[in-house]
This record gives C-alpha cells, structure tokens and sequence, in this order.
C-alpha cells in the first residue's frame, strides 16, 4: 500500500509541476497562437531569481516568491517587445522560432550572472514530509499540487469571469471576428505574455527545492509540459491538467510495476503513440473534412 | 537587375575569405626566449563550466612562472572551448594544434579523447587527458603521447567497492546509476566488485540523467543494508533528499559528485547522514607538503573557503608537465613524451608516475561527507591503483 | 499570411473556407539554377587552395555535412510543409547504419543504405503523423529524436552503445581515404549532388504541387492531388539528406558515440535554415556555412559567445525574416522602390 500510494503522490507531484508550466503555454497560445519554446528557462530564470532572494540576500518565502513572480512578468513583457512585436506579419512559425533565440539568449544570460554551478533552494518546510497511508510526501510536494489548484481556478475564474478573459475567449473563437470588433491585442498579448512567464517564474520558484538549481533545470522540465498540452488538446486548460497529472502517473505507475528498465522511454512512446492514434491530442477536437 | 548577380557572388567571395581567415592559425617559432604554450581543453561552455574551472590552472601557472619558468622560459597556457560532442572536441584540438602548443591538458570525456586520439598520434603533441574510462589505456587506443592524469573509473569502482565490501559489510545492496555511457560502464565494474566481495543481492536500478524523481528507486531500495550511486551530481543530490524523506537510512556510497553536492552545499546537513563517497584527491584533507602549500596558496588567491577537490588534478597537471619539459630539456614532441613516460612528480594529490598504460596518477580517497563542507572527513586513501582494476 | 491562416499553420484551429494567397517565389536565384550549381562546385572545388591545414579543413567539412542537414531540412518545412524537430534522429540513424553497411562493402554502400533507410523512417514518421497539425508535429518528431537516441545507446550490436564506433574507414572501390583534403573533397561532393538534385526537384512540377499542398492544402486535395504521399515523399527526402550528412559525420570524423549526437542539433540546424532563408535552396548551405563560422569566429568572447551568438540570431530572424538569401531581393526592391514580393513570405 505505501508503495503505491508513494508512487502515485509523486506521480501527483510530477503532474503538478508540468500542469503549472503547461497551463502557461496554454494560455499564450489561446490569446497569440504562439508557442512559446523560452518557458522552460523562464522557469529556470524563475529558479534562480528565488536562490537570489531567499539564498543570496534572506528575503522570507512569501514576499521571496511573490517578487519573483513579478519579476519574470516583466521578463515575458520584455520577450513580447523584442521577440513577438516585430514579428507581428510574419508567419506564426516565425515567432516560434524567435522564441528559440529568446530561450537562447535567456540561457547564456543566465549563465553569466550565476555561472554553471549548480546551486540549492531551500525549501520553506525544510525536508519535512506527511505521513499519509505508509508514504512520505514532501510538504513542498502538497504546496505545488495546492498552487497548481489555486491557479488553475484563478485562470479558469478570469478566462469566464471578467473582461479580458472573455477578450480572450473571442480570439481563441473566432480571431478575425474579434479583431474586427475592435479587441486590443497589442495589449492583450503583453498581458498574456507576462502572465504565462510569470506561471512559468513560479513553477521555477516551487520546483526548485525539489531539484538542483542548474542553468538545464528548466529544458528537462519543459517536455513533459509539452507533451500534457498536445495530449490536452492545446486550447483546453482542464484536459491539459488532467493530461499532465495522466501522463505523470502512469509514468511512475509503469516504472513501479510493468519495468524499471525503460523509464526514460515511456514519455516519449506515449506521446507519439497518441498523436498516431488522435493526431489532435487525447482531448482536442477533431475537425474533420470530408469531400 | 544587375545586383542580384553581383551580390550572391559577392557573398560566397567573403565567406571564402571568412574561411581562410579561420584556416590560417598563429604561427611562432619556439626560441629559447619564447614562452612555453600550453592548449587548455576544459569545458568552458556547459554543465562543467564553473566559475572557478581556472582557479587551479591559474595557480599552477603563476607558481611555475614565480620560480622563473621552466629553463628561463615563462609557461603560458590558452583555453579551447571543447564543447559538447567528440565532433566539437575535434575541431578545438585542431584549432588548438593551428597555434602549436608544446602540449595539450585537460580533455575530458572519453569520447572526445577517443576521436581526437588519431589527431593526436599523428601530430605527436604530448596530451595529457582526464576522462575516466579504462578503454583510453595505451594498450587499447595505441597512441604514446596520450597520457591520463585522472584515476579511470576502474580504479574508482574498485576502491569504493573494497571500501564498502570490508566496512559496511552489507548482504544486500541498492546500486543506483544513470544511462551515460560512462555510469553504465561503472555500474557493471560495481556489481563485479561487489559480488566478487560476497554481496549476494544487488537491486539495480537506472534512470536518465535529466530524472526529476527517484521515488521509484527509492521504493525498491527497502530493506537495503546499504546504497550505492554513480551518476551526476543533480542526481546524486536528489537521491540524497529523497531518500531522506523516505526513511531509508541505510548508508550510501556514491562517486566523486560528493564533491559538487558538499561543494554547492546541494543537500543540507541531515540528508548527508550515512552519504560517503570515492574521489581523486581532497588536498583540504591531506597531510602532505604539497597539499598543505596548495591549500595556502590558493586561500591566499581565492578566498578563505574551502577548495575544490575536482580542481586540484588541474593543478597536478601543469606541475607535471613543468616536470616532464625540465627534464626533457625542451619541448621537442619526441622528448617530452619521452619524459612524461619516464618523470615522477610528488604532487598535490599524490605520487604521478607513468604505467605502462600511459596512466599517471593511481590513486584516490574516500571521504565521509557526514559533517559536510567543513566538517567532512578523509576515511582511507588507496594508493597504487592501475588502470583496469586494483 | 492572414490570421486565420496564422491559426492553421499552427495548431490546426483553422475552419476550412478562408485561405491566404499562395505566396509568390522568391526572385533571387530563381533562374540559372544549372549554372549556380556549377559555379558554387568550382568555386567550392578551389578553397582548398585558399585554406590550407587541419582546423580550417576540418571547418570546411563541417560547413558541408550542416548543409546537406539544412537542406534535408528546408525539404521537411518548405516543401512538406513540417517543422520537425526530429533532424537529430535521421542524422544518428544516417550514421549508424552508413558505418554498418559499409563495413559490407565500403563507404558508397554504406552512404545509399544510410540514405535510404532514414529516407524510409522519414516517409512512415510523415505517414504515421500526417493528421498532426504543425505544432503537433514538432512535439511528436522531438519526442521520436529522443526515443532514437534511447534506442540507439541500448542497441548495443548495431551501435557499439556507449563505446561507440572507431577506426572508421572510408573506402571508395576500394580506395582508402584518409587526409583530410580527401575527406573535404568528400563532404563538399556529395553536397553538391545534394544541392543538384534539389534543383532538379525546384525545378519539377513536384515543387508546385507541393507549394499548393502546403499553402493550400484542403483545396489542394480537391483537384484529385494526392497531398498526403507527396508531403510524405518530401519529408522522407528531407530525411535522406540528414542521413547523408550522419553518413558523413561518421567517416570523416571516423569516431561515433551517443554524445556525437545532441538535441541541440535539431534546434542549430533549424536557425540555419533561418539565418540563410528558407524560401530558397540557396538559403539552408549558405546559413549552414554562416552558422558553423560564426562560432569559430566568437571564441575568444569566451563567457559571452552564446549571448553574441543568440543575438545574432534573433537580429536575423526579427530584421530579415527572409533569411541572408532575401537580402538581395530585399536590397534591390530598396533600390527600384517596388515592394519586395512574397519572399518572406514563403
């Protein structure tokens, strides 16, 4: 019984963290159509921005994480200016690849102010963990999978409940439409892009104390993240949650008890089994056209 | 219209000239008032990129040149981005031979040893390397300038599974590795060791380096009387916390990432109980002269923490190879391999001394790493290692 | 591209009905294609005059295995439409399987069995995922990279695992080559029958067809063309071309392992085609031979060559989204004042 429960609350984990980062691209892609490739050294920039705080200069947790969270919004504002405004009339895949040189430019950055050597965060409940059904879960396991929850909500509250969500919402509908009635992207996407850097900046700050701080923690992250948004469907935040936490867990629950041997393998042969087999991800919707 | 055809030309012209730039390389005669040039091949972009990856050389240097050089002559070196694959290794070895250095320090990775070793035959440059795989002896890669300054994970494997088998006496061991080449290779050589030293059951378990959870390893551990890991440090780190918060409290042996998790202070104090590890050489520890002077000098340089161990060989290399051109009288490419095969040099580390399958250096400690960066503890120093084993 | 046609290069949102118009080909190079072929062989055929010795050589054949990789990828995205992120892969299969099969019969057969294998992967990867929408497609074809180099450090008869392969030889009806002239005569050869046949292809009404299938491709399928085996055929190509390039990789460097191959080859490969252009065949060699110079030529920035180097790239990419090769194009529409056509656009 601990055995299982243990896997399935990391599995738990894992899932949180990659939902927090996909939940991210999810909602830079509903309101621009971008994907963005620099959300995983956001994330490590997010990581980093906390050692800085808590580490090099002794800021408490909460203000430590909040700061940090409103730095990386200005870094995502600063990638809208330098790497999606310009690009406007180009094709999306031109933005795509500019994100590349951003993720790029973002990484060697970072090196140069904190170097290569890996570095630690500590957690706000030290190495503390509950005892829960013979398994020992890290309290700052139960802190992520709680802020995922917390976010999701917020997101889903802002995207049905207020103004911009519902600006948002046209333009994930019907672009051309929304644009006609006079939606102001320009500003639309400078939130978004600020806002999905800053869900990247805070997976940052709470995976961390989980792992080592290192200049590649974001890239081994990001792909996991990825795969939950395909699967998700792209556009759907709650399939995209369930996706990652899905993926997450059959990955422990495979490593656990079909074989060990090819952990690194099930990923990746879920991914691409499932695009075979739903080319738009489990959970997106199928446009088919018939002649 | 005229443009379109005279532009593109134009283009290839200067990529031509770009490309003959990059072909004609510095070229200086070796007088006897000319300093000796040595090629640095460190990891200067990446993972291995510290901040302090010349703190060690940099010493060497300024120690060699503070005495008045080698022969009259003052010893400079240049460092060569090695990059990531053996394909990028080869392009700085040959940017590198373009300046003709009197010898080359520091490659890595097997692999790039492997693919730069023809190069290296034929252009006859002493190297000295420290990858750490056992294939890279003379006898396999049949190179004579090719020396190794490390211990190769023989030797590594072999000292810490003598010390566990003789001091933990455990019956059932937990063997954590991840799927490098390099850590594929050391988890074989450690279950050898290990059963060969009666350990009847070993749970073996790999996991890719880019791993963000060990609970499932962890899990199959239970019951362990002790846990072996040979991977990197973020993975030796995380091990490290998670087999704390799960209990396990059988101790743990691991390779020489003990260095960067004390090092970067990776893992707080309660989670290094237990957690002992296999290195080359620790000269914060050491008794001898030649640590104890490097230690002040490099307080003196740096700072008064304390130093890095995975430096220290750096350092070793330099004094080495000042050794081997003193005594070659030179640094004619024929004499000073000669010199290399035949010098010995009490170093930082320890004693260096060619064998015959060209490896300096042979020894290597373990140390507890309980008290962590300043409280750690020297357990056993093994001297006398060879390449293929112990 | 209008917005909706944004919506539908990326995650396959698009509703069918509203299409942007087929983008107009670039002017530059476009005639005298033969004769350009020609000139960059002779000229290539001469820089070993020009740069003599190791390093210089070395780069040079480096330059030439990224371009045939960058043309194998301008064949994926530009005609088949794809952006993959998969190059990593068909470049370690490419040079596996060149090093086995030339070990039966030297360095010609294992280059055809390299290309024609990865060529095969290629094709059923584009079948397999032919109903992924682009962004997708990328996710997927990063995830079938990974899982090659999975499969080739655990297959350990094939690929000597993680000792790898050395002491490769190259030999040609028997011939040993082994300087390193020799090797660059090589490289710079085979990518210039690679550069010859993508002419040949430019050239084809396959090159129409396949524009029509990418720019437009439900109303491409209503006049009866089979979009879905064509893309897949030019994705296969593309395919073929980076085992080419492995294939090389291999011998000239004679050396192979699992760490020859990083997956930051599929992103380098990718900025080539971009800095060069990836409207035209010109662009994905001229921005191999651009990339793999520049940094050489920023190693003695040290700490701040990956900063340059970023910068350089997204200058390129925010300035001139065309590539290096719309600079002429861009150049004279500057001069003559007429808008440059569709050569960003492709």
């Amino acid at each position: 019984m601990g055995h299982f429960v243990g896997l399935l609350a990391s599995g738990v984990a894992q899932g949180a963290i990659a939902a927090l980062i996909a939940l991210g691209i999810v909602l830079l892609h509903q309101t621009t159509g971008v994907v963005n490739f620099a959300q995983g050294d956001l994330l490590t920039l997010g990581a980093y921005f906390g050692v800085w705080l808590v580490v090099d200069h002794g800021i408490a947790t909460i203000p430590a994480y909040l700061i940090v969270v409103a730095l990386v919004f200005g870094v995502g504002v600063a990638m809208e200016r330098i790497g999606y405004a310009p690009l406007r009339r180009q094709p999306i895949l031109a933005v795509v690849i500019s994100t590349f040189a951003l993720a790029l430019g973002l990484r060697s950055l970072i090196i140069l102010w904190q170097g290569n050597d890996q570095k630690t965060l500590p957690s706000p409940f030290g190495g503390r963990v509950w005892h829960f059904a013979g398994a020992a879960i890290p309290y700052q396991s139960v802190l992520i999978v709680a802020v995922t929850g917390v976010v999701l909500a917020g997101l889903m509250l802002m995207l049905h409940r207020s103004s911009i969500g519902r600006q948002v919402r046209a333009l994930a509908a019907d672009r051309e439409t929304a644009l006609l009635q006079g939606i102001r992207v320009t500003r639309l996407s400078v939130l978004m892009f600020g806002l999905s850097a800053a869900l990247a900046g805070l997976g940052g700050v709470l995976v961390a104390p989980t792992l080592t701080v290192s200049p590649q923690l974001g890239f081994t992250l990001l792909l996991s993240s990825f795969a939950a948004t395909v699967l998700g469907g792209f556009d759907r935040m709650g399939a995209t949650v369930l996706a990652a936490f899905g993926i997450a867990i059959v990955q422990q629950m495979a490593a656990g008890y079909v074989s060990a041997d090819y952990v690194e393998a099930y990923p990746y042969l879920i991914l691409l089994v499932a695009l075979v087999l739903r080319p738009s991800g489990l959970f997106g919707e199928v446009v088919r056209v018939r002649y | 219209m005229s443009h379109r055809r005279t532009i593109a030309p134009a283009v290839l012209a200067a990529l031509a000239v770009g490309a003959a730039a990059v072909g004609c390389g510095g070229d200086s005669g070796s007088g006897s008032g000319e300093p000796i040039k040595i090629a640095w091949m460190g990891a200067e972009t990446g993972e291995y990129a510290t901040k302090d990856r010349h703190y060690a050389i940099d010493l060497a240097i300024a120690d060699i040149n503070a005495k008045g050089g080698i022969g009259g002559r003052k010893v400079e070196y240049k460092a060569y981005d090695g990059g990531l694959t053996p394909q990028q290794g080869l392009t700085a070895v040959k940017k590198a031979l373009a300046d003709k250095p009197a010898a080359i320090v520091g490659l890595s990775t097997t692999a790039q040893v492997k693919a730069t070793a023809p190069l290296l035959k034929s252009a006859g440059i002493p190297t000295l390397h420290v990858a750490q795989s056992h294939t890279l002896g003379k006898s396999t890669l049949n190179v004579d300038n090719v020396f190794r300054y490390g211990p190769t994970e023989a030797m590594q494997t072999h000292a810490l599974t003598d010390y566990i088998v003789n001091n933990a006496k455990p019956k059932k061991v937990g063997l954590l590795a991840s799927t490098d080449p390099g850590s594929e290779e050391a988890a074989r050589l450690l279950r050898a060791g290990l059963t060969a030293g009666g350990v009847a059951n070993i749970v073996e378990r790999r996991v890719p380096q880019t791993a963000t959870d060990l609970t499932e390893a962890v899990l199959a551990f239970r019951g362990v009387d002790a846990t072996v890991t040979w991977s990197f440090p973020t993975i030796d780190s995380l091990f490290l916390r998670q087999r704390g918060q799960n209990g396990l409290t059988a101790p743990t042996f691991g390779d020489n990432s003990g260095g960067s998790i004390l090092g970067g202070s990776l893992n707080p104090p309660a989670e290094l109980k237990g957690y002992h590890y296999v290195i080359a050489c620790d000269p914060d520890l050491s008794q001898s002269p030649e640590a104890q002077a490097y230690v002040a000098g490099y307080k003196k340089r740096y700072g008064p923490s304390p130093t890095n161990p995975q430096l220290a060989q750096g350092y070793d290399a330099f004094r080495v190879l000042a050794a081997a051109i003193e005594k070659a009288g030179g640094t004619d490419p024929k004499a000073l391999t000669k010199a290399l095969g035949g010098v010995t040099h009490q170093g930082v580390c320890g004693a260096y001394k060619a064998d015959g399958e060209n490896d300096l250096y042979h020894s290597d400690v373990i140390i507890d790493a309980e008290g962590g960066l300043t409280g750690r503890k020297l357990l056993k120093t093994y001297d006398g290692l060879t390449s293929r084993a112990g | 591209m209008s917005a909706t046609d944004r919506a539908a290069a990326g995650t396959g949102r698009s509703r069918p009905g509203r299409h942007a118009p087929p983008p107009i080909r670039p002017a530059i190079f476009e005639r005298r294609q033969r004769e350009w072929v020609v000139a960059v062989a002779v000229l290539g055929a001469l820089l070993p005059l020009l740069v003599q010795g190791l390093y210089g050589t070395g780069i040079m054949i480096t330059s030439a295995i990224y371009g045939l990789l960058a043309l194998g990828f301008y064949f994926q995205l530009t005609l088949a439409g794809q952006f993959s992120l998969a190059t990593v892969g068909f470049y370690a299969i490419g040079a596996y399987t060149s090093v086995w099969a030339s070990q039966h019969g030297g360095f010609l057969v294992g280059l055809v069995t390299a290309v024609f294998v990865t060529g095969l992967i290629g094709t059923l990867l584009k079948l397999a995922l032919a109903r992924s929408p682009l962004i997708q497609f990328a996710i997927a074809t990063l995830a079938f990279g990974e899982l090659t180099m999975i499969v080739m450090r655990n297959w350990t008869g094939f690929t000597g695992g993680g000792t790898g392969r050395f002491g490769i030889e190259t030999k040609i009806f028997g011939l040993a080559l082994d300087t390193p002239r020799e090797y660059f005569y090589l490289a710079f050869g085979v990518l210039v029958v690679g550069i010859g046949l993508a002419v040949l292809v430019e050239r084809s009404p396959a090159q129409r067809d396949l524009v029509f299938a990418r720019t437009m491709g439900d109303v491409a399928r209503t006049t009866g063309l089979p979009t879905r085996r064509l893309q897949a055929v030019a994705f296969g190509i593309g395919a073929g071309y980076m085992g080419a390039a492995g294939s090389l990789l291999a011998h000239t460097s004679a050396f192979i392992d699992p760490s020859s191959f990083h997956v930051e080859t599929s992103l380098d490969v990718l900025l080539m085609l971009l800095l060069g252009g990836s409207g035209s065949i010109w662009g994905p060699p001229l921005g191999a031979v651009i990339l793999t110079l520049v940094p050489e030529w920023l190693r003695d920035l040290a700490d701040y060559k990956e900063l340059v180097y970023a910068v350089i790239i997204l200058l390129v990419i925010v300035m001139l989204p065309g590539g290096l090769a719309s600079l002429p194009e861009k150049v004279r529409a500057r001069l003559t004042r007429r808008p440059p056509g569709g050569a960003v656009k492709r």
